[in-house]
């Protein structure tokens, strides 16, 4: 009986030791990504963090100015339009008169818009927007953020012919006063979840999803998101004048004017500045992917890794057949791939080579032409002259003068 | 003279249009459809004006020069623009035919149109292919463009409408031009890739060009060269007008 306990106690010890092999207690279910300047470039014979991820993006206002260093004669050079940037239309549907300004540099530039009105902005940039001359809110001002993202394969026809719609209603505002921190996502839903060929936009608000639930993640996750409106109450403006100037001392303590006092209602005009681009940061690719411009009439481009681009996360690791082996798995650890085996699997039936052909063909009727000669007989008989006779050819027509 | 009528039928013939949006209804279904296969179509309707133009011109689809005629229809009364490599408007009326060239895209301008006072839309067409018949004759055979009602409505109610103006297979052609509505999730070119040869892309949705940049708005992808104006009896403008 006890050798009996004995090796049931070892086989228990031994199948409980198997399934737990003392690693829950240390692992939590945790992952810990590798240091970013690590995933970067994760290893040696792996540049880059991934399949797909670009190059360091370029900001809109740089992109503008590439297009104008091309050689003379190349289109986008002197005497041809430059390269374009891509630009959403955002369309302030209301409320009704409200004004719209946006910040430049370190001012504000004020009542550029009246809604309902349009501005295209450059993608993949971010902008601070000021609302002023809201019907119902007199002497409040909010300073919103307008993101307004890179054109998608998904949505790029979308944005070349219809605008972004974006209304702000008395429950954001009324959100806004309460401090609460409103959030609306923009976004083209997923065409496999429509029915009908419908391309119309869907606006999600974060006061009306569920507690916890993000917008941007919730809306990326039904489409693809086109701007982001983020309204809040802070007053971006504290201590200045509506329109101030910003003023700055040189180095020798004189006041250098930063920016200009501008003002809608007075005839002012001013290009919104971005606050913020996608494209990277601190070596960290942005989520966002961003095309690049392009040049009238031809298609925006959107840049793919190793065909438009230098490919980037391409995997080094040799296979037998020559071609490029699997990246690996996961990123930022060493290279470790030892073995790289495909097998086809696919059942083959389509006989055997043909080793002789015969291929029997005939006219109706028949082809029938003279035969062709198998003998001919050329004879040239030629005069015989003496000594002291004299030959003239045919064509002299007599006997020489004497 | 037999061929010209044979040639003539069979064009006029061939000639459909897949329409997508959500209020045009569907009035046709074709019998002899092929069956829908697993291949891939690397471009969809979806893609920027112009990728599949110029994909077109790269696959040797088209030859710079390669000027197709289409004839643009609407409401009576319409007015349609083009602009042309030099930047000037071209307006005509409805049932203009003008040459542009293929494997380029075109912003086009509809205004005055009866029933939406105020309304102007901006609408692109790209040829991603052409029609081959002969070449005293090719006025005679434009691609058909025609911009409804419910166009204009879905388009000013925020949507995008996309055609795909295709040429029907030889063997499975109908007697007149047909119009189908499909679901979004379908690739209009693939589509239309499978039911004969796709010609031209159009696209409208409700975008303005912003009167502080218009720069950055109009396309031009090459000369546009007024053939034609069709008379219209409701609208005594037969001529275009160029306008800087």
């Amino acid at each position: 009986m006890r050798t009996y306990f004995l090796a049931l106690g070892t086989t228990v010890i031994v199948c409980v030791g198997c399934a737990a092999d003392g690693q829950q207690l240390f692992d939590k279910g945790e992952y810990h990504a590798p240091p970013a300047a690590m995933m970067q470039r994760p290893g040696p014979m792996v540049d880059g963090p991934g399949p797909a991820v670009l190059a360091p993006l370029t900001p809109p206002g740089a992109m503008m100015q590439a297009g104008y260093q091309c050689p003379p004669g190349y289109p986008g050079g002197p005497g041809m339009p430059g390269m374009m940037v891509r630009k959403s239309q955002i369309h302030f549907l209301g409320p009704d008169g409200m004004n719209i300004g946006w910040q430049i540099g370190e001012a504000f530039a004020k009542n550029q818009l009246v809604a309902p009105s349009i501005y295209d902005f450059a993608q993949g940039a971010v902008y601070r927007l000021d609302l002023t001359n809201i019907p119902g809110y007199d002497g409040l001002e909010f300073y919103p953020t307008l993101e307004v993202y890179p054109a998608h394969p998904t949505t790029d026809s979308f944005l070349a012919h219809s605008s972004v719609p974006v209304q702000i209603t008395d429950e954001d505002l009324e959100q806004v006063r309460t401090n609460n921190f409103v959030t609306k996502v923009i976004y083209l839903p997923d065409p496999r979840f429509q029915e009908l060929a419908i391309a119309g936009v869907e606006t999600l608000v974060s006061t009306r999803l569920a507690p916890g639930v993000d917008p941007v993640a919730e809306a990326d996750r039904r489409g693809t998101i086109m701007a982001v409106l983020r309204i809040g109450n802070k007053n971006y403006e504290l201590g200045l004048s509506s329109g101030a100037q910003i003023t700055k001392t040189g180095p020798n303590g004189e006041i250098l004017q930063a920016s200009h006092n501008v003002d809608g209602t007075q005839g002012g005009f001013a290009e919104p500045m971005a606050i913020g681009f996608v494209g990277t940061q601190g070596g960290i690719p942005h989520t966002q992917i961003m095309g690049g411009p392009s040049y009238p009439g031809m298609p925006a481009v959107n840049m793919v890794s190793g065909m438009n681009t230098p490919p980037w996360g391409m995997p080094r690791s040799a296979t037998p057949i020559g071609l490029p082996g699997p990246p690996h798995i996961p990123l930022g650890g060493p290279a470790s791939l030892q073995s790289h085996t495909i097998r086809n699997n696919t059942p083959v039936n389509v006989g055997k080579p043909v080793e002789h052909m015969l291929i029997d063909v005939e006219h109706e009727p028949g082809i029938s032409l003279p035969h062709p000669v198998n003998y001919i007989n050329y004879k040239e008989t030629h005069p015989v002259y003496k000594q002291g006779e004299v030959s003239y050819p045919a064509w002299y027509g007599g006997a020489p003068q004497q | 003279m037999t061929a010209f009528f044979k040639l003539s039928n069979i064009l006029m013939g061939l000639m459909a249009a897949i329409v997508l949006t959500s209020h045009v209804s569907s009035s046709f279904a074709q019998t002899a459809m092929p069956p829908r296969t697993q291949g891939y179509w690397p471009l969809n309707h979806l893609a920027a004006p112009g990728v599949a133009s110029q994909w077109a011109g790269q696959t040797g689809k088209a030859c710079p020069g390669d000027l197709q005629t289409v004839q643009v229809t609407g409401p009576a009364g319409m007015l349609i623009s083009f602009y042309d490599s030099m930047g000037r408007e071209l307006k005509a009326a409805s049932g203009v035919k003008v040459d542009v060239q293929v494997a380029a895209p075109y912003r086009m301008k509809i205004s005055e149109i009866p029933g939406y006072p105020g309304v102007e839309l901006y609408p692109t067409i790209e040829l991603i292919d052409r029609l081959h018949p002969p070449a005293h004759l090719k006025h005679q055979f434009p691609v058909p463009l025609t911009i409804t009602e419910e166009d204009i409505d879905a388009a000013l109610a925020d949507d995008l409408v996309t055609k795909v103006i295709y040429i029907d297979q030889p063997e499975i052609a109908g007697t007149a031009s047909t119009t189908e509505t499909l679901p979004a999730a379908r690739n209009l070119l693939a589509e239309a890739d499978m039911r004969g040869r796709p010609i031209m892309i159009f696209r409208m949705g409700r975008r303005q060009p912003d009167p502080r940049q218009p720069g950055t708005f109009f396309i031009s992808g090459g000369p546009v060269m007024p053939i034609e104006v069709t008379p219209n009896a409701n609208t005594p403008n037969t001529a275009i007008q160029i306008e800087q």
